[in-house]
């Protein structure tokens, strides 16, 4: 009778094994590979072991802290996108008119691939561009600059980009989320005469709440390690090294300067800062919203 | 019965996977043998994969008993992929580098080599034809064998020169007479210089193989600088610097240059917009019959912008193939790299690409046109070496891309000079092994 109990418990685990196994191999192995490479110089065939010298030489290094700074000054990306995505998907619960095409037109710019968003804004922000061209037609000439090709600007040209193209998205998860509210709430507000902004306020912000949070982490992490593509196509990193971002450096050190040590370490500290942000969402999930944890 | 199906699925993906595994060595069984090689070209001269497709084709006949593999590479992942199969020991039998740096890293270091030794398995007299072998040769002997020859040379547009009053027959030939040409041009309403542009700094390898060679006597100067603390920021490592500033400063640069990317901006040359422009030797040839001929466009030696004895040379680079120390069939692929190196094939080559193939035994009386005569004999009587790899890559892509795009955006000269020693000291701190190569390097270049 225990041996059978004992069989018993032990099923669930067989069955879990599959994937478990195929987790290990896909984000564990990589993972502390990584973790050890972090703790060598590698020179082709030749690993010397070096302790954290790689850290060490790291957080010495300029462009280390410019990148890590660039990846800051993008979370103002985070709250806009936020702000965006809720006052979007109210107007689309509301069914403003057009309210269906509207839908269409805001998910269009999440639909394109990166590489094409980014060539397409590469010509449309040039000095003699499309966006410097309307500047000209509207009297503001004088602000006419090469927003990707100066130091001053160019962090701040990818960054609206981002906002255009990923703005959709935050939008369509947040209406998701609206639309699935009870709608005799709603309903019985309005009787009671509550107009849309209080409706907003008292239904459906506290409604979205959960979805808001998951989204304000995941953009945060995105703005951390997933902006390799947008500076890959619109700046190489440049002008003068002033749009480099961390994902951007490990691409570099390890492609192209075939340092992969010193690659390792920078992706070790990029997961550590990753692993703190999923942290942050998790303590926000039970201290902030303790109700919907289940 | 689930249980037996669930069994016989697993079996039959399990067969599978070992029936795919088992290919390479079947053919092995048969007596044929599978050469891969993983080569990059196509982007740098078009043409090459045509060739190379030809090529083994050829080979194939002559050779039943082997079966070429090609595995055409991005920029992107040539180098990632040949490291990774360096680390697992298998991959490609013959391999593409780029020379210089991308190539030596791999045979500096004796007691981890990734290179086989190609003086084992290819004849010297073969060897002695070879050219461009500075960019790949460690200890007195080449690790690769050079396969094309890629310089970067000036066009000039000889209408706009007769329009700014300029002798469409003697384009300029130094520093100063760049300068007063540039003037006339500029006074025209031309743009005097298309350096292409500048906003993704991929143009600064052009600039610095044009203008960054100036002040120097020997490709060893670079390697040196690498290692030498300070050298970056020096009078000779600056020059470039200054030169570039001095074209923007006058205007006689495209004003656009940060703002475009560098095939954009280059092109502007191609509209007839821009009096003089760098480009390949290869598309040097297309683009003169594109805007009409050597009437109209003609190729000018790069001006000397500098006295160093390397001042006003022909930059040329050798892409080129090494075999993989663990290469199961290096000697089937030492013969194919010399079978890409009969005359047959270096006809062909230079056919389908316009590119020089990197032999001597290439036979220049089929040259036809005057451009394509004066570049073959540029590269064979008065070359240089691609400057940029024999500088650590790290400081090229950090310290030199930004240097060029710094002055371009005002700095000074000295100011971006320091720049890129600060990338410089950088590089001496993450990568002390490489440095202490480039060190043997600095001490047993052979010129």
């Amino acid at each position: 009778m225990i041996r059978v109990r004992k069989d018993k418990k032990r099923v669930p685990y067989m069955f879990m094994s599959p994937a478990l196994i195929m987790i290990s191999i896909v984000f564990l192995y990589p993972i502390i590979s990584v973790l050890i490479d972090s703790f060598f110089q590698i020179s082709g065939q030749k690993r010397t072991y070096t302790g954290i010298q790689n850290f060490r030489v790291l957080l010495e290094n300029d462009l280390f802290w410019k990148s890590l700074i660039n990846n800051m000054k993008f979370f103002i990306c985070v709250p806009i996108l936020i702000i965006l995505g809720i006052v979007f998907a109210v107007l689309l619960y509301n069914r403003i008119p057009g309210w269906k095409i509207y839908r269409v037109l805001l998910l269009v710019p999440y639909i394109f691939s990166i590489a094409v968003t980014g060539i397409i804004f590469d010509c449309i922000l040039r000095e003699n561009g499309l966006f410097n061209i309307l500047l000209e037609k509207i009297g503001l000439g004088h602000l006419v600059q090469p927003w990707l090709g100066q130091t001053s600007t160019a962090v701040y040209a990818i960054m609206a980009v981002i906002v255009w193209k990923e703005m959709g998205f935050g939008t369509m998860l947040i209406l998701a989320r609206l639309l699935s509210v009870d709608e005799s709430m709603v309903e019985a507000a309005r009787l009671d005469g509550a107009g849309i902004f209080t409706i907003t306020r008292k239904i459906l912000l506290p409604e979205a709440k959960p979805v808001i949070s998951f989204y304000f982490v995941l953009c945060m992490i995105n703005m951390l390690s997933w902006l390799f593509n947008y500076v890959y196509v619109m700046t190489k990193g440049g002008p003068v090294n002033s749009t480099y971002v961390m994902d951007f450096y490990i691409y570099q050190l390890g492609v192209k300067f075939v340092n992969y040590g010193m690659a390792s370490a920078l992706a070790v500290v990029l997961l550590i800062i990753t692993f703190l942000l999923v942290g942050v969402q998790a303590a926000m999930q039970h201290y902030v919203f303790p109700d919907e944890e289940d | 019965m689930k249980k037996i199906i669930s069994l016989l699925l697993v079996a039959a993906m399990s067969a599978g996977l070992l029936l795919g595994c088992q290919k390479k060595e079947e053919k092995a069984e048969q007596g044929q043998t599978e050469l891969t090689i993983w080569w990059w070209g196509e982007e740098d001269v078009p043409g090459s994969k045509a060739w190379l497709e030809q090529t083994a084709e050829a080979y194939e006949k002559e050779n039943p008993g082997i079966k070429i593999e090609m595995v055409q590479q991005t920029s992107d992942q040539l180098v990632p992929a040949w490291e990774t199969s360096v680390q697992a020991g298998a991959g490609a039998d013959i391999q593409f580098f780029w020379t210089g740096t991308y190539t030596l890293m791999y045979v500096w270091d004796e007691e981890n080599r990734s290179l086989a030794d190609l003086t084992e398995l290819i004849p010297e007299e073969e060897m002695e034809h070879w050219l461009g072998t500075e960019g790949v040769s460690w200890g007195g002997q080449a690790w690769a064998a050079p396969w094309y020859q890629v310089s970067i040379i000036m066009l000039y547009n000889k209408e706009l020169f007769k329009s700014a009053g300029l002798d469409p027959d003697t384009p300029p030939a130094d520093w100063d007479e760049l300068l007063a040409a540039c003037g006339k041009l500029k006074e025209s309403g031309v743009i005097p210089f298309e350096n292409g542009g500048m906003k993704d700094g991929f143009n600064t390898p052009w600039m610095y193989s044009t203008m960054g060679i100036a002040s120097h006597d020997s490709p060893k100067e670079f390697i040196e600088a690498a290692v030498n603390e300070g050298s970056f920021a020096d009078e000779s490592n600056k020059l470039w610097l200054e030169r570039l500033y001095e074209l923007n400063e006058k205007g006689y640069l495209n004003p656009l240059t940060m703002s475009n990317d560098f095939p954009s901006g280059r092109e502007s040359f191609l509209r007839g917009e821009s009096a003089m422009g760098l480009v390949t030797n290869g598309q040097a040839l297309q683009w003169i019959e594109d805007m009409g001929g050597e009437d109209k466009v003609g190729i000018m030696r790069i001006p000397a912008y500098g006295d160093g004895a390397m001042a006003g040379k022909q930059n040329v680079q050798s892409q080129a193939f090494g075999i993989p120390e663990f290469s199961k069939n290096k000697e089937e692929a030492a013969d194919f790299i010399v079978f890409m190196h009969q005359p047959e094939q270096l006809k062909s080559f230079y056919e389908l690409t316009k590119n020089f193939p990197a032999d001597d035994r290439f036979d220049s009386d089929t040259l036809s046109s005057e451009s394509e005569k004066f570049l073959w004999d540029y590269l064979l009587n008065d070359s240089t070496v691609y400057p940029s790899l024999y500088v650590p890559s790290m400081v090229h892509s950090q310290g030199n891309y930004a240097a060029a795009q710094m002055v371009l955006s005002g700095s000074t000269a000295k100011e971006a000079a320091q720049y890129v020693e600060d990338i410089a000291e950088e590089w001496r701190k993450m990568s002390p092994d490489e440095c202490e190569h480039f060190k043997d390097w600095a001490e047993n270049y052979i010129e």
